[in-house]
């Protein structure tokens, strides 16, 4: 499977990291447990990072449409890789992951575009754009 | 202001819901910020190619795309990867 292959491939913590984020739909997951296929799904976002500056909230909730779930046994290796883990639903699955020291890095796993209208554009997406367009400051 | 130019690294498919929302999202926000923005769908097994590295410069942001398995997942990382290490700004949805 993709997540296997690109593992194995890539041995170097550093760039085991970027692997997370293509894998996602619709690679089934490695675990024991239901896969997520579609619908609305709450995230609980950590204090402090990106996410949470960008959401303004501590949770909100989300839509997918994939079938993937990170292997918990990676989490403490993407951590000490220098990944900050985001954004968790409410089984605890790993569902966003960001780069503190790029200047915008953030990968989830559900789709944000999903629930944008133009009415309310999605702060994700729009923040995204804001620091392509070098409207937004980098962090320190 | 110039136009913004996000590439969108993924193998695009009109039948896929996800990726008319790519487009549309970008337009959104493209309206809400007062910006112009300008989507390019890259092609994973284009981002194998030599003058990669000519197209990410010519780009101000990266969005890895949704819809694996992608044509060339070797090329998507490739495409992430350079991203990262020439920090354009990144988003993976």
């Amino acid at each position: 499977m993709g997540l296997a292959d690109a593992d194995s491939a890539e041995h170097a913590t550093s760039s085991r990291n970027i692997i997370i984020a293509p894998v996602a739909c619709p690679v089934p997951d490695r675990r024991a447990g239901a896969p997520k296929l579609s619908g609305a799904c709450r995230l609980r976002i950590q204090p402090g990072c990106r996410l949470a500056a960008i959401y303004k909230a501590s949770e909100v909730e989300e839509e997918y449409f994939c079938n993937f779930e990170v292997n918990r046994q990676y989490l403490g290796q993407l951590e000490s890789s220098g990944m900050r883990l985001s954004a968790f639903d409410d089984n605890g699955e790993l569902r966003a992951i960001e780069l503190p020291e790029h200047r915008f890095f953030v990968a989830t796993l559900y789709q944000p575009q999903l629930s944008s209208t133009e009415e309310r554009p999605h702060p994700l997406i729009v923040e995204f754009l804001a620091a392509s367009a070098g409207l937004v400051k980098s962090p320190a | 202001m110039r136009t913004i130019r996000i590439g969108i690294l993924g193998d695009f498919d009109p039948g896929y819901r996800t990726h008319l929302a790519t487009d549309a999202s970008l337009r959104h926000a493209a309206k809400a910020l007062g910006v112009e923005a300008e989507a390019l769908w890259v092609p994973t097994p284009s981002l194998l190619e030599p003058d990669v590295e000519a197209t990410l410069e010519s780009l101000d942001g990266v969005w890895a795309s949704a819809g694996s398995p992608y044509k060339s997942m070797e090329g998507m990382l490739a495409g992430i990867r350079l991203a990262r290490s020439r920090n354009r700004s990144f988003v993976a949805t």
